[in-house]
């Protein structure tokens, strides 16, 4: 019984502690070109399963700033997964391509789900992941990141990345 | 004898047992199902991981497998070895909460999947078992508490408010739960309801049991008695159906109409009644057009083999044996009583015509006596007379001796002297022979009330002869060869005087059917002693018996005479005096166109007869 309990315990352990580790985040500083709105550029791994929830937020954070706000989603990879046609449901999404070294090289991207907020002007308010877990689907997290990119004067702190990782041989 | 509350117990327990022992093997299934189910959702939701462009299997589906095999593995396990127990029903509703909180974190926390724990409850409550809810409850709430503190979105999908959500979510579940409990408690009432009704029935069958078997015993008993009465009956006791096919024929019935069960079984009731009113009274009624015989005693003829007639006295029951109307009938055989009546009017004429005779003859007696001795003394006398005469005539003078002798022939005298010795000498004779009649009448008229008694059969076959001469001195002629030295023998007189009656009278009947022209037969009755027997011997040369007869001549009713003349109960009433009544024998020798010989054979000590010599 004991031992039993002791196996579901650590079983569980050992899930959770995968779920809650986090993927290599983007360190360096990137900016954007000055647009008329709030840029939402996510780098995602066109088959991972992890950031099919990161799409859905942003989906549902797209739907309600429809005018103020513009998402680009960028594939690390030239295959087409799952996560393509998720993609193309943001309204208005543009969505492009390109290898894992450009990713890394462009964006300092190495983990999917790596999400970057930028200001009109082109300044990058937010840089991190936007599920709370790996995979984990929380609408109000995303939407509560947007909020506070939104309203603060500066950048705010990075969060972890959970995803997978996009695969970039660039250090 | 069954105790209801301890057996209502029993039932009820094992009420549950089943119960218990069932749901556990659905939770078997139920567990296979859902590892199965938890390892397909983490396929469907997230089957591998990437690295760039290598693939793996997810960590998710590794952990949905080992985590789904870890809490289905006890419960499979306890429901194959330890089912229907206490340990069994509360591991199912442990593993079961686990696995609803396994296929939360699978969904991420998803609250649709929320509903698998209310599911899951409902399920447990099909053990009708409140306290194993208790256990999934606080399983539930220990698991959301544990994971909203520490891992709330793998529980709620938000950590917003985790720390009190589990209030919400176990609210709900006690909310369940006490719909759940009432209606635990209610089906477990309900069973035992089942089970103290279960028992009662039980205890009725135990009691109608006990009552069948104690009926059918009595049943049984009343078979046997039955049984009894219709093997050991006196009477005949026949059942048929409407149709009158026998389908009953008891031991008394098989003697009496001289036919096998077997035999009779094959055969209808009217083949036991002789053809005529009898047999139609049995058709009518059976054909519900005549009810005399139902209930009642009717006298009718029965019939035996070879189509010989007897007297019963029958009565008849009418009974419906499912739905069928079969009739029961008694049989009674009334020859004996018969054969009685008759031997007692017979013997009743007998004592009447004793008594008429023993008058008679003192009537007759008495003057035959002193004209006998009138006639003896003058026929005495008249030798006198004539000697007298022949004095008378020696001393007649010369003279006058013309003139008597002419006086003589005028009177015919001469042949008066001769004649008149002779007519005296008729005279006596015809005495002699009044008195022997009348002797003889004295002789048999004292038979007619005699018993049993020591007697001389020669002289009760003199008397007999005499008495009956008118009979046969017109047809035949009596040639008597008796034993001088017959021993006497126990019997009785009247009836044996009886069957030499009925054999003589037969014997003259047969000589005169035979005799048409005139001239007389013969009649020869001898007796003899041999050994231990005395023998009577009664020959005629009459015409023969034929063979056909012979077999039945001796039964009651049967006769070859016309109406009128037989009764068909002489030669009956000999075979029942000489066998019956003196355990004697009969035998009879006869040819056709020579004649008949009747040997009776008498025992002389007469042993064991007086009873039936009484009733003879």
């Amino acid at each position: 019984m004991f031992v039993w309990l002791v196996a579901l315990a650590g079983a569980w352990h050992v899930a959770m502690r995968y779920e809650t580790a986090p993927g290599r985040a983007a360190s360096k500083a990137i900016s954007l070109g000055a647009e008329p709105t709030y840029t939402w550029l996510l780098v995602a791994h066109p088959s991972c399963p992890c950031t099919r929830a990161g799409l859905a937020e942003l989906r549902d954070v797209a739907e309600k700033h429809d005018h103020d706000l513009r998402v680009k989603v960028v594939f690390a990879g030239l295959e087409r997964g799952d996560n393509w046609d998720l993609a193309h449901q943001i309204p208005h999404v543009e969505v492009s391509e390109m290898s894992a070294d450009q990713a890394a090289k462009r964006y300092d991207a190495h983990t999917s789900g790596q999400t970057f907020i930028f200001d009109p002007s082109g300044r990058l308010m937010f840089s991190g992941g936007i599920t709370p877990t790996r995979g984990h689907e929380d609408l109000d997290f995303a939407e509560e990141i947007f909020d506070k990119a939104l309203k603060a004067k500066a950048p705010l702190p990075n969060y972890p990345v959970y995803g997978c990782a996009l695969g970039s041989e660039t250090l | 004898m069954i105790d209801l509350q301890s057996r209502t117990a029993e039932l009820h327990a094992r009420l549950l047992n089943r119960i218990y022992r069932n749901t556990d093997r659905l939770f078997l299934w139920l567990m296979v199902v859902q590892v199965v189910g938890a390892i397909v959702a983490s396929l469907i939701l997230s089957p591998r991981t990437y690295e760039g462009s290598s693939s793996f299997i997810h960590p998710h589906v590794i952990f949905a497998t080992v985590m789904g095999v870890l809490i289905a593995g006890p419960a499979i396990a306890i429901a194959l070895w330890k089912p229907g127990t206490a340990f069994s029903r509360h591991t199912m509703a442990f593993c079961q909460t686990l696995m609803s909180a396994l296929l939360i974190h699978i969904s991420g926390g998803r609250i649709e999947t929320h509903f698998h724990v209310f599911g899951s409850l409902a399920f447990l409550a099909l053990y009708r078992d409140w306290r194993i809810l208790i256990t999934a409850t606080l399983v539930v709430a220990a698991d959301h508490i544990f994971r909203g503190i520490y891992a709330p979105l793998s529980v709620y999908g938000s950590a917003v408010g985790a720390e009190w959500r589990f209030l919400e979510h176990a609210g709900w579940v006690v909310f369940e739960d006490v719909v759940l409990v009432i209606s635990c408690v209610r089906s477990v009432r309900e069973l035992k309801g089942i089970a103290e009704r279960q028992a009662k029935l039980e205890v009725t069958n135990e009691s109608i049991e006990a009552a069948i078997v104690e009926r059918t015993d009595e049943l049984r008993q009343t078979e046997l008695r039955n049984s009894a009465i219709l093997e050991h009956a006196l009477d005949a006791i026949v059942t048929a159906d409407r149709d009158g096919a026998i389908i009953e024929f008891n031991p008394a019935a098989a003697a009496m109409f001289e036919m096998s069960e077997k035999d009779a079984l094959m055969r209808t009731i009217f083949d036991l009644f002789a053809p005529g009113d009898s047999r139609e009274m049995i058709r009518k009624t059976l054909a519900k057009e005549d009810e005399t015989l139902l209930n009642k005693r009717v006298e009718l003829l029965g019939r035996r083999s070879e189509d010989r007639a007897f007297a019963v006295e029958a009565s008849m029951i009418g009974l419906t044996n499912r739905g069928r109307m079969i009739y029961t009938i008694i049989v009674k055989d009334l020859s004996e009583q018969k054969e009685l009546q008759m031997r007692v009017q017979q013997s009743n004429k007998l004592e009447s015509l004793g008594r008429l005779a023993t008058g008679v003859s003192h009537e007759v007696n008495t003057p035959n006596q002193y004209i006998g001795d009138n006639v003896r003394y003058v026929s005495d006398s008249f030798g006198d007379i004539v000697n007298l005469v022949e004095e008378y005539r020696s001393s007649i003078a010369p003279e006058r001796r013309e003139e008597i002798k002419a006086l003589e022939d005028r009177a015919d005298l001469e042949f008066v002297l001769e004649e008149i010795p002779r007519a005296l000498g008729q005279a006596l004779e015809g005495v002699d022979r009044v008195a022997a009649i009348v002797r003889s009448m004295k002789d048999f008229s004292h038979q007619g009330v005699q018993s049993l008694t020591t007697l001389d059969l020669n002289r009760v076959v003199t008397s007999t002869v005499t008495v009956a001469r008118n009979e046969w001195k017109y047809v035949a002629e009596i040639e008597f060869d008796l034993a001088e030295d017959l021993p006497h023998i126990q019997g009785n007189p009247s009836a044996l005087g009886q069957v030499v009656l009925n054999l003589v009278v037969n014997a003259a009947h047969a000589i005169k059917d035979r005799h048409e022209g005139g001239s007389l037969g013969l009649i020869k009755i001898s007796t003899r002693e041999e050994g231990e027997w005395v023998v009577m011997r009664i020959a005629d040369d009459g015409g023969g018996i034929p063979e056909s007869v012979q077999k039945q001549m001796f039964d009651p009713f049967f006769t070859t005479k016309g109406v009128g003349i037989g009764t068909g109960q002489g030669l009956a009433i000999v075979h029942s005096v000489v066998v019956a009544g003196h355990h004697g024998e009969i035998k009879v020798e006869s040819e056709m166109g020579r004649g008949t010989e009747f040997v009776i054979r008498i025992p002389i000590n007469g042993e064991g007869i007086a009873e039936g010599v009484e009733a003879a």
